[in-house]
């Protein structure tokens, strides 16, 4: 196999798996065009609507029990309104993804996400995010002639048009340690711009985001929830005020949700009960005239649950029919996409009970490509709601349909590929084609046992347990290996050690959350956290030096920037308590200012620093200015600092543990004894073999799991403005995600590529290439598999997509642009 | 192979001869010899089976490696026994060494015991385990060609190293994945009934001059059951056995159970 093959069949798998997402991911026809009742139905409808004005507001992440639980919540007003029946409560089933962008889109068009959208919440820029064109019932308010003013969560503006709002201030969630300044920002608007200019403005809407930020940074029963609790039930009650204030005008409703729930850490974007249990509020006077919900009545709020409910509390509605409900009472058509059904106890509120209803099964009907007419005048109320309930869980749950051939190909081609690479790796392995040999076997042993596992979705869930398993069984092949004695059992015991340390420091999968691990110890001690992060930088200035001035120069500058940027990022975070005080003092006596715009200055000031330093090593070795035989040794350093500048604050302390961790591997392979003497093959395929398992087991053991929610956003904006630029934030991610598997992937390096010639350097990057390329090529085929067979799986979208997804990712950051073109750069210079 | 060939009799433990049966060229001297066979001369018995014929059979030839090896010839009992083997051996009788009691111990522990009482399992797993070593292990190990009478007071002693060698145990456990910071009881709980599990070979391991080379695959088939016994933790079938420890000891069993019955053929 040449270089030219191999990057064929490279691109040719990259390929088919773009092309299986794309056919698996089933992209959802939307109707285009808003919803219209003729002139004179409509001039009815309006002019008999049942409120008047409409307060939305979100509060994200605002679980069911945070609004209805006495254990839990410390909504009092709420609890009060609740009982005397001026507000209306519910849990409200957010579908997933349960992340802010699809929900904020089903909340106001009233149409189901898709997996698509998850991927497009964290590319936030993308055009198709766009619903200035799409009907909702913000588009309704806007077709009715209605004002709207916006305060909050600036995801809003990326859906919305600026031009239909009245007044906007929208907040970013740039920085997640902030729990009071999102929520001051949107409050601080309320006296001026919505009690004041009380007659202004029809619907108000407000988007906080303290009580997400508090889910994420401490849990669900974080010491900081019920003061957000109370803050937020006192917002709502100063709104309340003010609508009692102006009772005798107009009606006014107070629509309270959250977008999604969290579970019991406070993360969210799974399909787990906590996640998808949101809490909903009607609350109007108006309301206190009418029959209360059933669940209501003869029941006191806060509710005393048994600690097992799955977070269902009162009556459970679709998040969803909050849309046609709202339509309906502000005398609007439901808009055009919406699969949503109008909650009954609000029928008593319709002026023309009958014609909604019969209006909103209409819709429903021709949604689920029903043509023609239906007569409903034989059905009660009851019996519409029944079919409408049929109607709609067919729409929501089977509104997948997969492009069956582009599937089949996909799969094909794939199946393809694998088969040429066991055959490639079989071939390249040194022996003839039907003699095994140890390291292709255990290449494939590895990759089918992974690829089994895809069947069983707690397998995906809990990768790392696998991994893990792996490591263990590997890590005792030394003491078969070696003839023990006590030097070599200490190497062993060092790197048992280690990698159980690496073990130790993150939670990881779903099932088991450990509050005793490495980063939680050091975030609750953030000075001794600050001391080791030091420690290890330094640790890698000296283990690099040697005696060489420029270098050691140019590491310590790389490291001095790093660090100063480290600290100053956490201290513009608000933890400036936790950085120890001489670190202070270091910045003070450099004249550094942490400030926002300083930081990204810095950044900069660090990647350029950083490019430099590279390209220049790179060149001026090839130029053979510069010894090579070093090279590969600084590059890896370099490479390093970059990464430690892309690693969160708790993990850093890892590398120095990969720094030794490391050396014992490097002394396993070394001086192995005379038996076990490998060929140069088998020596690439185990030392790729052993850097594929460390790349897999560090990445979930820096706290990745195969969900999209622990995706870590908080490095991707290193020394970006606010506009930035799509493929710049893209990158950063990916080292950020990937940093300790970018760091193994470097092990085999100076095993295989140094004192050989040029010729043989590209047959090693073939060979070295092998074992990583056929493990993702048959642990795809069973993923693949796995994804066809299991596509009606209830966890299809929760577990077996993001997988797919991870697993591209894999491929293309991991394979392709860190295996191949870092690589070959310095292949190049070392010629 | 060097070897040279020395017959004795039972009757006459003094008296050898040495008998060159197909190696003529190799020379012996004769005080050499004494000296081996002085060193080795203890467990350079028949075993209580080969007693009877030993006396119709009046020579008995044995080899002597480079080590202290020693094989006896012409013994059809033990004619798959090379030159190459140890003198310490288990005898390949699966139905004798065969663990029954593990049988019963899983039983009492998945199906009988509430909530899978670790504890009480290993109250009952430490008698039955020197039972188990008095009747069935020990009878079946054979030190040269002898199989040597229990010793009681080395029984209790290994009884002692063992409970101590639940402490290293446990950090291998601990290194091997068990949780670091909680459920420390558990994982110790756990490191005891490994311990126990190898109570026999660690008795083996004292009676026969640390040869931990020939007994090391008890050890390690308990190990590997489980190691293999995790792969269940991670499902989410949220059963009360799948609680930390109760998998990796029901593993630790069978592969002691696969261990014991087997170990002889490897």
């Amino acid at each position: 196999m040449n270089l030219k093959q191999l990057t064929c069949i490279t691109c040719a798998q990259l390929l088919a798996i773009v092309l299986f997402i794309f056919a698996f991911f089933p992209r959802k026809i939307v109707l285009t065009g808003i919803s219209q009742q003729d002139a004179d139905q409509d001039r009815d409808l309006q002019h008999n609507r049942p409120f008047q004005k409409l307060v939305f507001v979100i509060i994200d992440a605002l679980r069911s029990d945070f609004l209805f639980d006495s254990h839990i919540s410390h909504f009092n007003n709420v609890h009060e309104w609740l009982n005397t029946g001026e507000a209306w409560g519910y849990t409200s089933f957010a579908n997933p993804p349960t992340v802010t962008l699809p929900r904020l889109k089903s909340i106001t068009t009233g149409s189901t996400p898709s997996f698509i959208d998850l991927l497009l919440n964290v590319a936030q820029d993308v055009d198709s995010n766009d619903l200035s064109e799409h009907d909702s019932w913000l588009q309704q308010f806007i077709q009715h002639n209605n004002t709207i003013r916006f305060m909050g969560d600036d995801t809003w503006l990326k859906l919305f048009p600026q031009e239909w709002f009245d007044f906007t201030d929208p907040t970013h969630s740039f920085f997640v340690s902030d729990f009071t300044q999102v929520d001051n920002n949107v409050t601080r608007n309320l006296p001026g711009k919505i009690f004041q200019e009380w007659a202004q403005w029809d619907v108000a809407i407000l988007h906080y985001l303290g009580l997400d930020h508090i889910g994420h940074k401490d849990g669900p029963h974080s010491k900081f929830m019920g003061t957000k609790h109370q803050e937020m039930d006192s917002i709502l009650k100063s709104i309340y005020d003010q609508v009692l204030v102006h009772e005798h005008e107009e009606d006014t409703l107070i629509c309270v949700l959250g977008d999604h729930g969290m579970n019991e850490l406070g993360n969210h974007g799974g399909s787990s009960a906590g996640e998808t249990s949101a809490g909903l509020l009607f609350l109007s006077p108006k309301l206190s005239k009418f029959v209360k919900p059933e669940s209501q009545i003869n029941r006191t709020l806060p509710i005393n649950a048994a600690p097992d409910r799955d977070f269902q509390y009162l009556e459970t509605v679709q998040q969803i029919d909050i849309v046609p409900t709202i339509a309906a009472l502000f005398g609007m058509p439901i808009p055009m996409n919406s699969v949503g059904i109008i909650i009954p106890d609000f029928l008593q509120l319709l002026p023309n009970k009958l014609a909604s209803i019969k209006e909103n099964f209409m819709h429903l009907w021709k949604l689920s490509d029903h043509n023609g007419d239906f007569t409903l005048d034989d059905l009660t109320i009851d019996g519409i709601y029944t079919k409408m309930y049929s109607i709609q869980e067919t729409l929501t749950k089977s509104a997948t349909n997969y492009n069956y051939p582009l599937l089949a190909l996909a799969f094909i081609s794939f199946l393809i590929i694998t088969i040429i690479a066991i055959y490639q790796l079989q071939r390249n392995s040194g022996s003839s084609l039907w003699q095994p040999r140890t390291s292709p076997l255990s290449v494939l042993l590895i990759s089918v046992i992974l690829g089994i596992s895809t069947f069983a979705s707690s397998f995906i869930e809990e990768e790392h347990q696998l991994w893990w398993w792996i490591v263990t069984a590997f890590s005792v092949v030394p003491l078969f290996v070696y003839n023990l004695n006590v030097f070599v059992v200490a190497r062993w015991f060092i790197m048992m050690v280690c990698v159980r340390l690496i073990k130790f420091w993150n939670n990881s999968g779903q099932k088991f959350i450990y509050s005793n691990v490495m980063s939680n110890l050091l975030n609750q001690n953030p000075i001794w956290k600050w001391w080791l992060n030091l420690f290890t930088l330094l640790a890698l200035i000296i283990a690099s030096s040697r005696f060489q001035v420029l270098h050691f120069i140019v590491t310590t500058i790389l490291v001095g920037l790093c660090f100063t940027y480290k600290i100053s990022w956490e201290i513009v975070n608000g933890n400036q308590a936790e950085i120890p005080i001489f670190m202070h003092d270091l910045l003070a006596k450099i004249d550094f200012v942490p400030t926002e715009s300083n930081l990204i200055l810095l950044a900069r000031v660090f990647f350029q620093a950083w490019a430099i330093v590279v390209v220049s090593r790179l060149v001026l070795t090839k130029l053979k200015v510069l010894n090579k035989n070093y090279l590969i040794e600084d590059i890896k350093v370099y490479i390093t600092i970059l990464l430690i500048l892309q690693t969160s604050s708790q993990n850093i302390g890892q590398f120095i543990i990969f720094q030794i961790l490391q050396s014992q591997i490097y002394y396993f392979f070394k001086s192995l004894p005379a038996p076990f003497l490998l060929t140069p093959s088998s020596k690439v395929y185990l030392s790729n073999l052993v850097s594929l398992i460390l790349q897999n087991f560090t990445f979930f053991q820096f706290g990745g799991t195969n969900s999209i929610s622990t995706i870590d956003l908080g490095n991707a904006y290193h020394g970006v403005s606010s506009d930035y630029n799509m493929c710049t934030v893209g990158m950063l991610m990916s080292i950020a995600n990937f940093a300790p598997s970018i760091y193994w992937s470097m092990l085999p390096w100076s095993m295989n590529y140094d004192s050989t010639s040029s010729q043989v350097k590209i047959q090693t990057f073939i060979r070295s290439k092998l074992p990583a390329f056929t493990y993702h090529c048959i642990f795809g085929t069973c993923l693949m598999t796995a994804c066809i067979f299991l596509r009606f799986h209830l966890f299809i979208w929760s577990v077996f997509s993001p997988k797919l997804c991870y697993f591209l990712g894999w491929n293309f950051v991991m394979g392709f642009l860190n295996g191949w073109i870092t690589e070959l750069t310095v292949l190049f210079a070392l010629d | 192979m060097e070897k040279t060939y020395l017959s004795h009799s039972k009757k006459t433990n003094k008296e050898q001869c040495v008998k060159p049966c197909k190696s003529t060229e190799v020379p012996i001297i004769s005080s050499l010899n004494e000296n081996i066979y002085n060193r080795t001369k203890k467990r350079c018995y028949l075993d209580m089976s080969a007693k009877k014929r030993a006396r119709k059979t009046v020579k008995k030839s044995v080899s002597f490696s480079d080590d202290t090896t020693l094989t006896t010839h012409h013994n059809r009992e033990k004619k798959n026994v090379d030159h190459d083997r140890p003198p310490v051996y288990v005898r390949k009788t699966p139905l004798m060494t065969f663990p029954y009691h593990f049988i019963a111990l899983l039983y009492y522990y998945i199906f009988l015991s509430s909530n899978f009482n670790t504890v009480k399992l290993l109250g009952f797993l430490i008698p039955t385990q020197v039972a188990y070593l008095i009747l069935q292990f020990n009878k079946c190990t054979v030190y040269g060609n002898k199989i040597i009478k229990i010793n009681y007071s080395l029984t209790l002693i290994c009884l002692g190293v063992t409970f101590l060698l639940s402490f290293p145990a446990m950090l291998l456990t601990i290194l091997f994945g068990a949780p670091l910071m909680d459920l420390t009881w558990e994982t110790w709980l756990l490191s005891l009934h490994f311990a126990f599990l190898a109570y026999p070979a660690v008795y083996s391991v004292f009676n026969c001059d640390f040869k931990v080379g020939l007994w090391k695959k008890y050890f390690i088939f308990i190990v590997v059951g489980g190691w293999i016994s995790c792969v269940v933790i991670p499902l989410d079938w949220d059963r009360d056995w799948q609680n930390w420890p109760i998998p990796i000891v029901v593993g630790g069993y069978l592969g002691a159970l696969v261990g014991y019955t087997i170990g002889a053929y490897i």
